[in-house]
C-alpha cells in the first residue's frame, strides 16, 4: 500500500533521514518507533508532502507520491494528524469534523449559490460526522469550539477528522501523546476496530512502545534516519538493538 | 438652527461607503486572515475606473460592474507573488502597491488627470435639488451595502466560509485535508478587492471629483480600525466600527460650533479614537460586537 525507498531527507548538513526503506501493507496497523531526535515526525511530514525529500521514492498503491502537496495526497486517499494537535480554534468541533469531509459542492464559489445541491451533501457529511462523533465520545462537545477542548479531546478529534475523510491510509502522529493512558487504551482500541471493520490501513508514531504492541500488526524501529529493526512486534521488543537505543548499551 | 439634515445625509453616505470597505476587509482578513493594508488601492483602483467608465457616458451599473472586475483582478495579481508566504509578506505588499499606485496616478497625467484628478464625475441617480440628489446617494449607498452584506453573509453561511475560516485558523491543516489553501486565499482576496472597488465607485460617484490625494494610507488605517472596533470576523460589527468611525469623526466636526477647546475639535477627533481603539483592544479585543458561531443555511 505504502511503500518508502531509500528516502533522504537533509536541513543543510544535517542528515535527517538516511536511507529509510519500508512498506506498510493494506488494512494493518503498522508501528513506527524510535527515540526522540530519530526522525519519525520529518518521516512523516516527507510521506504527508510537507516536506520534499532530498532523494528516494514514496509510492502509494505502486505510484510515486513523493513531492506531491499535503492536499494532492489527500486526494489520493493518505490523511495525516499532527503531533501537537492543530484544530480550527475558532471553528466548532462539528465544524471541524465537517470540513475534513472529501469533494464538498459548497466549497466552490461558483456552486455557493446551488443552495439544494449542496445542502443534500451537507446533510451527509451531518450523519457522517455524528457517527464518528458518537465513536470518539465527542458528542456532547458537538457545539463547542475546538479551542476550548482538553489535549486528549483534540487528540481524538484529529483522528475524527481523519476518518471523515475516507482515507485509504492515515498516518497519526502521536494519536495518544499527552493523553491519560486509559484514554490511550480506548484510543489505540478504537483504531484497532475501525482498521478490522473498515478495512483501514493505519500507519502509526508512538513513543509507548508497550501500548502499541498490543494493538500493532507490524513495527518499524527508526534511529537516526535509519530503519535499524522490523517486524512483529513481540520479534521487535525482544531485539537487542531496540533495547539498546532505548536504554543504552546493556 | 435648522435640523442640518444635509450634514446627517452626507454622514450616512460616507458610514455607508466606509461600511462597504470594512466589510471587504472582513472577508480578507476576518474571516481568510489575510491582511491587507494596501485596501485603498483597490479602492483607489474601483473609483478611478468607475470615473473613467462613466465620464465616457457609460451609465453607473457599468461603472460600478468595472470597478469591481478592474479592482477584483488587481486584487489577485497583486496578491500572487506573496500569497503563498507568510502573511507579514502579503501586508508589506499591499502596503507598497497602494502607495505606489497612487504616486504613478499623481505623476503620470494621462492616465487619469494627474494631480488634478478626474472631475464632473456623473451621480448614479440624478435627481433634481440638493436636498432630493443627497437622498438619491443614501438609497444607492445603501442598497449596495445591503447587497454586498447579504453576498458575504451568505458566504459566510456555506461550506466555502467555513473553508475560509479553516485557512485562517491553521492553512497547513487544511491543506492536510486536501484544500488548495493558496487557491482559496487568491479568491478571497479577489472578491474582497472586488468589494472595495464597488465602495471606490460609490465614492466616485458621490463626490463627482476623485484626485490622488483622496486616497492616501490612512484611509487603509482607517478601515482598520472599524473593523478593530466593529469586531472581526463579525460582518455586523464591520458596518458598526464604521458608524462609529464616522460618527466620531463628524461628531468632532459639530462639537468645534458648541464648544470652546483649547484643542481643535478635528485633532481632537484624533486623540479620543486612539483612545478608544485602545480601550476597545484593551478590554475587548475582539471588537463590541464579536465573532459568532456560524451555522449554515
Amino acid at each position: 500500500m505504502l511503500k518508502v525507498v531509500d528516502l533522504h531527507k537533509d536541513f543543510g548538513g544535517l542528515k535527517v533521514l538516511d536511507g529509510v526503506d519500508l512498506e506498510v501493507e493494506r488494512n494493518q496497523v503498522v508501528g513506527l518507533i524510535g527515540p526522540n531526535g530519530s526522525g519519525k515526525t520529518t518521516l512523516f511530514n516527507v510521506i504527508a508532502g510537507v516536506y520534499k525529500p532530498t532523494s528516494g521514492e514514496v509510492l502509494l498503491d505502486g505510484e510515486r507520491v513523493d513531492g506531491l502537496k499535503p492536499d494532492q495526497l489527500y486526494r489520493k486517499g493518505l490523511v495525516r494528524t499532527f503531533q501537537i494537535p492543530r484544530p480550527f480554534r475558532k471553528l466548532t468541533v462539528l465544524d471541524n469534523l465537517l470540513l475534513a469531509g472529501r469533494e464538498q459542492i459548497g466549497e466552490r464559489f461558483l456552486n455557493v449559490f446551488r443552495l439544494i445541491k449542496w445542502k443534500m451533501q451537507e446533510k451527509e457529511l451531518l450523519e457522517k460526522a455524528e457517527e464518528i462523533m458518537d465513536l470518539l465520545n465527542l458528542s456532547h462537545l458537538s457545539d463547542e469550539y475546538a479551542g476550548n477542548l482538553s489535549g486528549g479531546q483534540l487528540k481524538l478529534l484529529e483522528l475524527g477528522r481523519a476518518l471523515m475523510s475516507d482515507p485509504k491510509i492515515m498516518l497519526l502522529d502521536e494519536p495518544a501523546g499527552g493523553v491519560n493512558p486509559t484514554l490511550a487504551i480506548r484510543l489505540f482500541g478504537k483504531i484497532r476496530e475501525l482498521a478490522e471493520t473498515r478495512n483501514l490501513t493505519f500507519f502509526i508514531i508512538e513513543h509507548r512502545m508497550e501500548t502499541l504492541m498490543n494493538y500493532s500488526d507490524y513495527m518499524f524501529v527508526l534511529y537516526r534516519g535509519k530503519i535499524i529493526v522490523e517486524g512483529e512486534p513481540k520479534k521487535v521488543m525482544d531485539d537487542e538493538r531496540v533495547i539498546e537505543v532505548y536504554l543504552g548499551e546493556l | 438652527m435648522a435640523f442640518p439634515i444635509g450634514y446627517l445625509l452626507d454622514t450616512l453616505v460616507f458610514a455607508g461607503i466606509f461600511g462597504i470597505l470594512s466589510l471587504s476587509l472582513n472577508i480578507e482578513f476576518g474571516h481568510t486572515g489575510l491582511p491587507n493594508f494596501g485596501k485603498v488601492a483597490f479602492f483607489m483602483i474601483g473609483a478611478y475606473t468607475s470615473a473613467l467608465i462613466t465620464l465616457s457616458g457609460k451609465p453607473f451599473i457599468a461603472g460600478i460592474t468595472g470597478a469591481m472586475i478592474v479592482s477584483g483582478i488587481c486584487g489577485v495579481l497583486i496578491s500572487l507573488p506573496a500569497i503563498r508566504l507568510r502573511e507579514d509578506y502579503l501586508a508589506i505588499t499591499t502596503l507598497a502597491f497602494g502607495e505606489i499606485l497612487r504616486l504613478i496616478l499623481k505623476n503620470e497625467e494621462w492616465i487619469a488627470g494627474g494631480v488634478l484628478g478626474l472631475k464632473g464625475i456623473p451621480e448614479a441617480l440624478s435627481l433634481k435639488g440638493v436636498q432630493a440628489t443627497l437622498y438619491g446617494h443614501v438609497v444607492v449607498v445603501y442598497i449596495s451595502l445591503a447587497i454586498f452584506f447579504i453576498f458575504l453573509r451568505f458566504l459566510e453561511k456555506s461550506p466555502y466560509g467555513r473553508l475560509l475560516k479553516a485557512i485562517r485558523e491553521d492553512e497547513l491543516a487544511a491543506q492536510s485535508f486536501g484544500k488548495n489553501t493558496v487557491f482559496y486565499k487568491a479568491q478571497s482576496f479577489a472578491i474582497g478587492s472586488a468589494v472595495a472597488g464597488a465602495a471606490g465607485s460609490l465614492y466616485a460617484q458621490y463626490l463627482s471629483y476623485i484626485g490622488p490625494d483622496l486616497f492616501m494610507p490612512i484611509v487603509t488605517f482607517t478601515v482598520w480600525a472599524m473593523l478593530i472596533i466593529g469586531g472581526i470576523g463579525n460582518y455586523k460589527g464591520a458596518i458598526l466600527g464604521s458608524f462609529i468611525y464616522i460618527g466620531f469623526e463628524r461628531g468632532a466636526r459639530i462639537m468645534k460650533d458648541y464648544l470652546h477647546l483649547p484643542v481643535d475639535p478635528n485633532n481632537l477627533m484624533f486623540i479620543i479614537f486612539g483612545l478608544l481603539l485602545i480601550v476597545v483592544l484593551l478590554f475587548r479585543p475582539e471588537g463590541v460586537l464579536k465573532e459568532e458561531k456560524v451555522k449554515l443555511l
